[in-house]
């Protein structure tokens, strides 16, 4: 049995990569890097999500806005996503509020999809007196890694409301062949 | 027999908290030009039925029910089912009666127009 698997997917291992391309953390590991290890890989994603547990309380002392959340290094808007799995598909849905469908971007590249667009503020309010301004504007992404299963030809999407819902079915990956190797026996 | 009654109350609260939706209070931009205030409010997955505009004794209660059926155990959370909720005085100078809305792509839009009285009049000086 593989160790790998009991770990559960981590959907945001590319936006970490994001997040974390600019700032180097140091002196985090307790344990030398070596990749291979699959415990240690195991280690490593707690960390992370211990991580990104305790991101949510620090955000709003950094950023100042505690509903929408950015990237650290590219000053982009991070919607929020929700994500649940059945025996059949994967579900993922997008809180994008004040955005039309053609201003939204699907991209799927290897087993990387990209929710991208932008939300534009329009023209006439700008010319008005505001009280307040609490809804953010501007360009918006979040990327995440697909696990191995996704049915990438029959991925669908749907916006309504100001949700985006997108439905991944899940196939059956091909077992990896058994095969025997004949031992001599030499007599 | 206080401990009973303590009891008692606590259970009632419990019963009451089965129900309620986590409260989220809304982003909302507010604009004003000479007729009227524009209210736009970030209330994503909410439907026109599940909401509500209440104004009553100069306060507008803002509600909308966001109610998302997902299938399957869910792997990742970031926002919930939930109750958009926020409450805001209103000024005297709005015309109650002529306050409409919309609801588009999750932001619900809402016109208060402010009354003929409350309005910018340049008056006219005739020449004596």
């Amino acid at each position: 049995m593989e160790l790998k698997k009991l770990a559960p997917w981590n959907w945001f291992k590319k936006e970490e990569e994001i997040n974390h391309s600019v700032p180097i953390k140091q002196g985090k590991s307790l344990f030398p890097e070596r990749r291979d290890d699959p415990m240690l890989q195991l280690h490593r994603d707690i960390d992370h999500l211990f991580d990104r547990f305790f991101e949510g309380f620090r955000s709003p002392l950094l950023t100042g806005w505690p509903t929408v959340p950015f990237f650290e290094g590219t000053g982009l808007l991070k919607p929020k996503v929700d994500l649940s799995a059945s025996e059949q598909e994967y579900h993922l849905t997008v809180e994008i509020p004040g955005v039309s469908e053609k201003d939204i971007r699907l991209d799927l590249s290897g087993n990387i999809m990209t929710i991208q667009g932008e939300k534009k503020q329009e023209k006439e309010e700008k010319e008005k007196g505001y009280y307040r301004m609490e809804r953010r504007y501007g360009a918006f992404q979040r990327v995440l890694s697909l696990p191995e299963d996704v049915d990438q030809e029959a991925i669908r999407a749907s916006f309504k409301h100001g949700v985006l819902s997108v439905t991944m079915p899940r196939k059956v990956l091909p077992k990896g062949e058994v095969k025997q190797i004949a031992i001599d026996s030499e007599s | 027999m206080n401990e009973n009654t303590a009891l008692v109350t606590r259970n009632e609260q419990a019963g009451e908290l089965v129900n309620q939706l986590p409260l989220t209070t809304p982003a909302v931009d507010i604009f004003e030009n000479e007729n009227e205030i524009l209210l736009h409010a970030d209330m994503p997955g909410v439907v026109k039925e599940d909401i509500s505009v209440n104004i009553d004794n100069g306060k507008m209660t803002l509600s909308g029910i966001s109610r998302l059926h997902a299938t399957g155990a869910s792997t990742w959370r970031e926002f919930t089912d939930t109750e958009f909720r926020r409450i805001f005085s209103v000024p005297q100078s709005i015309d109650i009666n002529k306050v409409h809305a919309e609801l588009k792509d999750g932001v619900l839009s809402l016109h208060l127009p402010k009354s003929e009285a409350a309005k910018p009049r340049q008056i006219e000086i005739k020449a004596g």
